[in-house]
């Protein structure tokens, strides 16, 4: 999506300050609501959810003066807001044209780029596990080690090992996780 | 008030777009606005993919999931690392439980022995058997096998009708009965005899086409078997041949037994003599 060149020098920072007066928070803030909005334009099925996120922006940017004098509240539910105009544009867009076939795994790629990219997956997956450090692998190797129902019991099991809940359990690894895979994101686009 | 109403269900159901407008924009601001823990989100997102690779899903989820999570290529890629990690999960434990395996049967077997010392002796004990055994089997083989050597030798000396080459030492025997018993014949080998022949004249009027002799040292174990022995050509005596090296100083017993055309065996004789180096 193209960016807007119609924006008024020093309105990022009027973004910022607008999301906090602490300017180390705001810059935080910042950062997670991308991060949110992304999320939401996949929840959404948007096409390009980094490219809406920053059409939010680029459209709040234009206004965030005058908003700032006129809108009371969250400003991030602001741009939840400009956010779910985009999702509906989007949406009559891509309406019925989602097919099931489409989105068959393995048919999505000719057979050949499918086992580089297996490769460079296993090479990155070496490397990155390597990075997160002893304590981390092991935890993932216990925690992803069963399958279906025998899982179940096995991760309760590592939580009373642990000392935790099984729900604190599942978000500590869902932390892991989430370093994991955007370690190997940026594994695989270096080497692309 | 809101944050308790959110339970890992209704995420489930959000994260399945089975939810109306309200219910998602709702989830969405809290979301938005951290009143629900990013993080329980993403667990719950996790469990999702995890169910879909399990094939863990029903049929109409499944459908769900796959117009929500399979349709961008990052979604795509998500997915396989997820189940690229899975996978490695497995793998790996799989693998250590079977070297895990390996490695505490051979510390079991080192406990065995190290945790019970009252087998050491008996191990040690039975070691020292196998190896007198398999040395005395391997004597035994090497005597046996140097014995046939030599009656293979006696043989082709005794079926030999010509002098053989070599020095040879004659010594003529009679029968040991009770009036010789007293008197033995003495052989005494120099170092240049190779073979000594036996004439062994026998006591009995009936003659043999051929003869079998048992040769054997007094007190020794050992016997030579000579088979397929002949009279001389004037019938008189029997010759028997013997290399000189089988004979050591001692006394020698030899048992003559004459062998009928029908294969029935004569009565027996015995001679002796004696050897001096």
């Amino acid at each position: 999506m193209a960016r807007d060149s119609a924006i008024a020098p020093g309105s990022f920072d009027e973004i910022l300050t607008w999301l906090n007066s602490d300017r180390e928070v705001a810059g935080d803030q910042y950062v997670q609501l991308r991060h949110d909005l992304v999320k939401i334009f996949r929840w959404n099925r948007c096409g390009d959810p980094e490219g809406l996120t920053d059409e939010v922006f680029d459209r709040v940017l234009r206004k965030v003066h005058e908003l700032r004098q006129t809108f009371t509240g969250d400003p991030r539910l602001f741009f939840y807001g400009v956010a779910r105009n985009l999702i509906k544009e989007e949406s009559k867009r891509l309406r019925g044209h989602i097919s099931l076939d489409d989105m068959d795994l393995a048919a999505n790629a000719p057979a050949g780029e499918h086992n580089n990219t297996r490769l460079m997956r296993e090479e990155c997956l070496d490397l990155c596990l390597q990075k997160i450090g002893r304590n981390k692998r092991e935890l993932i190797l216990d925690y992803y080690a069963k399958e279906k129902q025998a899982k179940i019991d096995h991760r309760a099991e590592v939580a009373r090992r642990l000392g935790i809940s099984v729900e604190a359990l599942r978000v500590r690894v869902y932390r892991i996780r989430s370093t994991l895979e955007e370690c190997i994101n940026s594994c695989l686009d270096a080497k692309r | 008030m809101e944050k308790e109403t959110v339970t890992d269900a209704s995420l489930r159901q959000f994260l399945l777009g089975r939810v109306d407008d309200e219910e998602r924009q709702r989830i969405e601001k809290l979301v938005i606005t951290n009143a629900v823990p990013k993080e329980r989100v993403g667990a719950a997102e996790e469990d999702l993919l995890e169910d879909y690779l399990e094939d863990a899903l029903s049929p109409s989820d499944r459908e769900r999931f796959l117009m929500q999570y399979a349709y961008t290529s990052a979604q795509q890629r998500r997915l396989q690392i997820t189940q690229d990690v899975k996978h490695w999960a497995i793998t790996e434990q799989q693998r250590r439980i079977t070297s895990k395996g390996q490695a505490s049967g051979r510390r079991r077997s080192f406990a065995h022995f190290r945790l019970k010392p009252m087998f050491v002796m008996p191990m040690a004990a039975a070691v020292v058997v196998i190896v007198v055994v398999v040395f005395w089997v391997n004597r035994k083989i090497e005597l046996r096998n140097r014995q046939f050597v030599l009656e293979e030798e006696i043989g082709r000396l005794n079926a030999s009708s010509g002098s053989p080459k070599g020095q040879i030492s004659s010594l003529p025997l009679r029968p040991v009965t009770l009036r010789s018993a007293a008197t033995e014949t003495e052989l005494v080998i120099r170092p240049n005899i190779q073979v000594v022949e036996l004439q062994l004249f026998c006591n009995q009027d009936e003659s043999y086409s051929t003869y079998q002799a048992v040769l054997r040292r007094i007190g020794d174990a050992q016997s030579f078997n000579i088979r397929n022995l002949h009279p001389e050509p004037e019938g008189k005596a029997i010759r028997v041949r013997l290399p000189a090296q089988i004979l050591t100083t001692g006394t020698y017993h030899l048992e003559l037994t004459g062998l009928r055309a029908d294969g029935r065996s004569g009565p027996m004789e015995e001679f002796q003599f004696s050897v001096r180096g």
